[in-house]
């Protein structure tokens, strides 16, 4: 229900009337979402090392970024991505990678806007593969397929089936893109583990281990909100060869660190990120 | 390339790659149990074969493939067909 105020308001009142109406949302998440704000509240406390007020407000300027991001994916997606400026800082790796035919992989984590990437990358020509809990999102996505005609990049959905694995393989060896996110995984899945942000966390495995297969270049992307339409794109310079997957997660968390820092604002990981 | 020669290719590749012992790569043995496959092992299994075999596979292959036997048979099947 939500999403259809906003899809309704985007297209109907603009963006800015959107952005505006977003408050009366956070308001409530901030007053009332105490399951997820206390994790917010951690990271900024105690990983980011913000004081007590410093970090409650970081809460609320979260929820309100989130908020904007997914305005702006939907935005995006229908259409209106004419309306933002976009600032790229290595997008020429992706273009190598799709103009090469090496393929690539591209990790990402659940900060900033990644998506925006896939708009740069349709314009390369390549065929870009998302790996994600597709069946998590299937209500949103419903919605949003049907409003904005879909998403323009190839879902890879991750079940327990392990079909992922071989389409994910199939497409490396096509020479596609294959897009990951190595910040989260289910209980029961093997993970790494790597100090960010002073503390001991656990990644998932299957990212770094896959990646570390493959002969492709492999580089971290992320997508930042950087003012009202402003958006900025990063892409790192591309890791080639095969490499172990502790050694590639090492890498994938230091730009990582330094991405949070930069844009602590839109760090999207709402849960006990450092949980035992 | 005959059934012996992909016999071969296959069982260099699971000593070097999975370590397995070539005494236990039996023809009617379980594959996924004899080298206790997990989901990313696959997907050395995928790039074996498109390496050495040009073609790819899906999931559903492997559903049909028990025994190391299966697995020669069905790598034989695609490339001889």
């Amino acid at each position: 229900m939500g999403y259809w105020f906003f899809i309704f308001f985007m297209k109907n009142l603009g963006m800015g009337f959107t952005y505006g109406f977003l408050h009366f949302v956070v308001l409530y998440f901030f007053l009332f979402s105490w399951s997820s704000s206390k994790w917010i509240y951690n990271y900024y406390r105690e990983g980011l090392g913000y004081g007590r007020w410093k970090s409650i407000v970081g809460i609320y300027k979260t929820y309100y970024v989130f908020g904007q991001v997914i305005i702006d994916k939907v935005a995006m997606a229908s259409g209106i991505k004419d309306r933002f400026n976009l600032q790229h800082n290595g997008a020429e790796f992706i273009r190598n990678m799709v103009e090469n035919k090496t393929g690539g992989i591209l990790i990402s984590g659940h900060m900033g806007n990644w998506e925006i990437a896939s708009h740069l990358m349709r314009g390369y020509g390549g065929v870009v593969n998302v790996v994600m809990y597709d069946e998590e999102h299937q209500k949103i996505k419903k919605h949003i397929d049907e409003t904005t005609g879909g998403r323009k990049f190839n879902v890879i959905p991750i079940k327990d089936d392990i079909s992922h694995v071989f389409l994910i393989s199939k497409a490396l060896l096509n020479k596609e893109l294959v897009c990951i996110h190595g910040d989260r995984f289910r209980e029961g899945m093997r993970t790494l583990k790597s100090e960010f942000l002073g503390q001991e966390a656990q990644f998932p495995y299957g990212p770094f281990a896959i990646a570390a297969k493959f002969d492709v270049p492999k580089t971290f992307v992320y997508g930042f909100k950087t003012g009202t339409y402003d958006y900025s794109f990063y892409a790192t310079k591309p890791i080639e060869g095969k490499l172990k997957p502790e050694l590639l997660l090492t890498k994938y968390v230091d730009e990582m660190d330094k991405m949070v820092r930069k844009y602590p604002n839109q760090w999207f990981n709402f849960y006990d990120f450092w949980k035992a | 390339m005959d059934k012996q020669q992909i016999i071969d290719t296959v069982n260099e590749f699971l000593i070097e790659e999975f370590e397995a012992d070539a005494a236990d790569l039996v023809a009617d043995a379980n594959m996924h149990e004899t080298l206790d496959l997990d989901s990313l092992d696959y997907v050395d299994l995928v790039v074996l074969i498109d390496e050495n075999f040009g073609f790819k596979t899906t999931s559903e292959d492997f559903q049909t493939i028990s025994t190391f036997d299966d697995f020669y048979n069905f790598i034989s099947s695609k490339i001889n067909a």
